[in-house]
């Protein structure tokens, strides 16, 4: 393209010539063959068209980057449409290494001599001098192509006057705009030499008028005409608040062949300021960039123009357009130079931009980042974990050390694997590896051994318990077994001695409230008798007396004798009905029956009675039938009967030895719809006992005993409709049988009352 | 002897009380029987010798009442209780408030009549101690303000001179109403005069 500007000032000089020198007639001659060519492409069309010739005219050489972009590009716009076919042909004006004259006259004969028979379609003139030579050769060579050419800078006056046939594009030249914005970025600039050398002279003319009235004031100094050495010299000194503009330069030393972006790099290289160039070949040799012309944009807009054309349209129906520039930098000067990418213009193109380690990188470092921090996340929650967990050590170290418990880690043999044991449940604390039945006696060992035999895991703890002899007395222990896991099994003891006796005091202590409440209803209850039964006793007492006096005495009155004796035979009767008034009293109380069964009722008594069994070491059994029918009767008064006979036993194998001290309850089903339930022990028996008197009120045999617990139970018993009677033991003791009715029979059913009690 | 003593009887229950009221008379005891409390404590203070047969447990006032309203009226006979029972509590109360016994029903009459021989014993000695009392009151009843004055020193050991001078007069007209004093007081000896005003004053 910048042969354009190189090319131009001489153009017109040598097309006035050229024009000159062929005559027309030259051209018509040659244009029959090509008519018939015509006709024979257009008849061909009719079945199938031949083949488009087009033909792409470059200036210089096939090596300069732009023609060869360019023309690449226009070949894509062919390749884009496969329904086209094109033959397509560069040629070149060789005006870089020869004079204009000779390079378009070596053109126009190689032309002529190659395209002997072969019509042209279409002439693609790139760049302006190339345009000359098209309009220049058009009538021999191409007297029925149409014509698409670009130009750059001013518009061309000979477009005007090419007539029909052609079109085109005029792209600016970016002088102006690119010293623009050079200025923007370097405000402190004060002077920019414009290198601006072409192949025959300056190129002065061309820039001045484009930099004419910039908006920041500067000096503008042109070089051209200078050797590349004597160029260099003066760009080496220029001074720090100027800019270079590398419009172009070509050498001008015969024999020292450099292209013009060999030029800008040898310029860039010693240049101590920023260097702004024009084209896109530019960027790269060292130039900061500008606002470029694009040899890709131009080639693939020339295509398309051009395949317009092909495609049937008229080359005067389309208007000559403008092609936009490029704002395109070296990302290795703006960095070099400090320029902020920010300021330069939206839509920038950046070449040699080494992609940051980010960029190419980008995958991996994230890759790596999500790692870290997964790790890091990881480690994060293990630590948290660790705290956690040392906390839960040491809170669980605090309540083991609080826990006044053994515990005993073992395996299912019974050996040790772990122990806790704050104090001495045991002998000697257990070594890990000795055996249950090394450290504790022998049947605590068994207990705990029967514990693990039962015990399954998910369910709740066995306990069991044992006592050890002591010189300080009887300690009582409570273990529990669970399953710990892992085949292990986890012992529990637990000193309970303490809780036992306070139990046991507890128990003797209700047991002795029981009496004395006992006795202190007995007491009110015979006080209240003896206030009523003592007024007329008082009343009985003192008429017989004075009835006796009267009669003793001389003249008896015998009418005071005969009112005090009535008076005693009143107060007899009010005697009588206060004993019958306090048996009706109890006669009130009758049993709420419902149907019960019995089994439970004794069962739920001896629950009752368990720890006062347990305490006095009694043997306890319990001999209960099956499929006993519902007794009729009140659950508490019975639960109350069992507990008294209960106790009975108990109290009468006190003086037995807690080996042989053996109790029983059992129930049976008697004919004649009763229910007999049996309390037996192993105490002293009945020897000595008055049978008859036995149930009979404040009876007793026993030194702290009331007399009262027998005779209410009979009395209980006969509320019922039942029987209470007691007999010697087989094998010692005695026992005590009542019977209850069946539910439903005659005898439940009956009212029967508490007549026994008073 | 125990026509002279009249004995109150009350207890609520009408045999217990028609049957002591019986037993009395047949001793010889003139008796008069009260059902309630009220009904007694109505009747005229009888001035003769008696004795009050109390029952302690009555419906509305119970004996321990009906002693502690006598107390106050100053009935000058001495109370018996009756109990349907040993109760303690009560028969110390009864007895710290002056109760000449505490019999429990049913009482054998040897102990009633017993404890009714110490009643009468004692209503006799209040009666004495009445009589005396009033006695004295009569003697004193004739002494002047002056003569009056005079015994009551005498009494305190005081010698004439010092009479004289604690009533602001002279020795010889302390002297002529001792003299007469003496005589209406029907005294003669400093002691007889003693006791006669300590007689009163008891």
């Amino acid at each position: 393209m910048l042969w354009t500007e190189t090319i131009l000032p001489r153009v017109e000089g040598e097309t006035r010539a050229s024009a000159g020198r062929f005559p027309v007639g030259g051209g018509v001659a040659a244009r029959a063959p090509i008519c018939l060519a015509l006709w024979l492409a257009s008849s061909a069309t009719a079945q199938e068209r031949p083949p488009r010739t087009v033909v792409s005219v470059h200036p210089g050489t096939a090596v300069f980057t732009d023609n060869r972009e360019r023309d690449a590009a226009i070949r894509t716009a062919f390749l884009a449409r496969a329904d086209l076919r094109v033959d397509y042909f560069a040629e070149y004006l060789e005006v870089d290494r020869f004079s204009w004259k000779q390079a378009s006259l070596a053109l126009r004969d190689s032309i002529r001599r190659k395209y002997q028979g072969r019509p042209i379609d279409l002439v693609i003139a790139n760049t302006t001098p190339v345009f000359r030579f098209v309009l220049q050769e058009r009538s021999e060579l191409f007297p029925d192509a149409a014509i698409v050419f670009f130009g750059v800078g001013r518009p061309d006056p000979s477009v005007r006057s090419a007539g029909a046939g052609v079109t085109g594009l005029e792209t600016d030249a970016g002088y102006r705009d690119t010293v623009a914005l050079a200025l923007k970025l370097h405000p402190e600039t004060e002077r920019i030499f414009v290198l601006a050398e072409g192949l025959q002279g300056s190129f002065r003319e061309m820039v001045e008028p484009a930099l004419r009235d910039l908006p920041h004031p500067v000096e503008l100094t042109y070089i051209d005409q200078l050797s590349i050495d004597d160029l260099l010299q003066s760009i080496r000194v220029v001074p720090a608040s100027s800019l270079v503009l590398y419009v172009q330069y070509m050498q001008t030393e015969p024999g020292r062949l450099l292209y013009q972006q060999e030029v800008a790099r040898l310029v860039a290289e010693v240049s101590p300021v920023p260097v702004y160039g024009v084209t896109e070949s530019q960027v790269g040799s060292g130039i900061v960039g500008g606002l470029v012309r694009s040899p890709e944009i131009l080639g693939s807009r020339l295509g398309e123009i051009a395949v317009e054309i092909l495609d049937g349209k008229r080359a005067q129906d389309i208007p000559i357009a403008g092609v936009p520039l490029v704002p395109m930098f070296d990302w290795r000067q703006i960095e070099r130079w400090n320029i902020s990418p920010a300021l330069l213009p939206e839509g920038s193109v950046f070449r040699f931009r080494e992609p940051s380690a980010w960029e190419r990188y980008r995958r991996y470092i994230l890759i790596a980042i999500a790692v870290f921090a997964l790790q890091s996340l990881t480690i994060a929650a293990l630590l948290f974990q660790r705290s956690r967990r040392r906390e839960t050590e040491a809170r669980n170290a605090a309540i083991l050390k609080a826990i006044p418990d053994r515990m005993f880690l073992l395996n299912r043999d019974g050996v040790f694997l772990d122990a806790h044991a704050p104090g001495s449940a045991v002998e000697s604390a257990p070594v890990p590896g000795s055996h249950l039945r090394d450290i504790f006696p022998a049947d605590a060992a068994a207990a705990i051994e029967e514990g693990i035999a039962r015990s399954k895991s998910g369910e709740s703890p066995d306990v069991s318990e044992y006592s050890v002899d002591r010189p300080d007395g009887t300690h009582h222990f409570e273990a529990r077994v669970v399953p710990a896991g892992g085949g292990h099994i986890l012992a529990i003891v637990r000193d309970i001695t303490a809780r036992r006796r306070a139990e046991t005091a507890l128990h003797h202590a209700e047991g002795e409230l029981r009496r004395v409440s006992r006795l202190a209803l007995l007491g009110e209850f015979t006080a209240s008798i003896a206030h009523e039964v003592r007024q007329p006793l008082t009343a009985i007492l003192m008429n017989a007396r004075s009835c006796l006096k009267r009669l003793s005495g001389e003249g008896p009155d015998i009418t005071e004798v005969e009112a005090g004796l009535a008076d005693i035979v009143d107060a007899s009767r009010r005697a009588e009905e206060v004993i019958q008034r306090n048996r009706e009293l109890f006669r009130n109380q009758r049993v709420e029956k419902a149907a019960l069964d019995i089994n439970d009722v004794v069962r739920e008594a001896v629950e009752l009675a368990s720890t006062r069994l347990r305490d006095q070491h009694v043997q306890f059994a319990m001999a209960l039938a099956r499929d006993l029918p519902p007794v009729s009767g009140d659950r508490v008064e019975l639960q109350q009967v069992l507990l008294n006979l209960i106790a009975n036993g108990i109290e009468a194998m006190e003086a037995v030895d807690p080996a042989s001290r053996r109790a029983q309850v059992s129930t049976l089903l008697e004919d004649g719809g009763m229910v007999r339930v049996s309390v037996s022990d192993s105490g002293v028996g009945l020897e000595g006992v008055d049978r008859q008197r036995l149930f009979t009120l404040a009876y007793t045999t026993k030194p702290t005993g009331t007399g009262v617990g027998l005779s209410i139970s009979r009395s209980i018993v006969a509320a019922h409709g039942g029987r209470l009677w007691a007999e010697p033991n087989e094998g010692g003791g005695a026992v005590f049988h009542f019977t209850v009715p069946v539910y439903g029979t005659a005898a439940g059913d009956e009212e029967a009352e508490l007549s026994a009690r008073v | 002897m125990n026509a002279e003593l009249r004995v109150f009887v009350i207890d609520d229950e009408p045999i217990v009380a028609r049957a002591l009221e019986r037993l009395l008379r047949s001793n010889g005891f003139p008796a008069e029987v009260f059902t309630s409390p009220a009904a007694f404590l109505e009747r005229p203070l009888y001035e003769g010798l008696g004795c009050v047969l109390l029952d302690l447990r009555m419906p509305g006032l119970d004996g321990l009442d009906v002693q502690q309203i006598l107390a106050q009226r100053g009935t000058p006979h001495p109370i018996v209780f009756l109990s349907g029972e040993g109760d303690v509590p009560s028969a110390a109360r009864a007895m710290r408030e002056g109760a000449l016994d505490f019999l429990v029903k049913p009482v054998d009459e040897e102990d009633l009549l017993a404890a009714l021989a110490r009643a009468g014993a004692r209503a006799r000695a209040l009666a004495e101690r009445r009589d005396s009392e009033r006695r004295v009151e009569e003697r004193l009843s004739r002494l002047t303000k002056r003569e009056r004055e005079v015994v009551e020193l005498v009494a305190r050991g005081l010698l004439n001179k010092q009479i004289a001078y604690e009533l602001g007069t002279v020795e010889k007209t302390v002297k002529v109403h001792r003299g007469r004093a003496m005589k209406k007081l029907e005294v003669d000896s400093v002691a007889a005069l003693v006791r006669l005003l300590a007689t009163r004053e008891a």
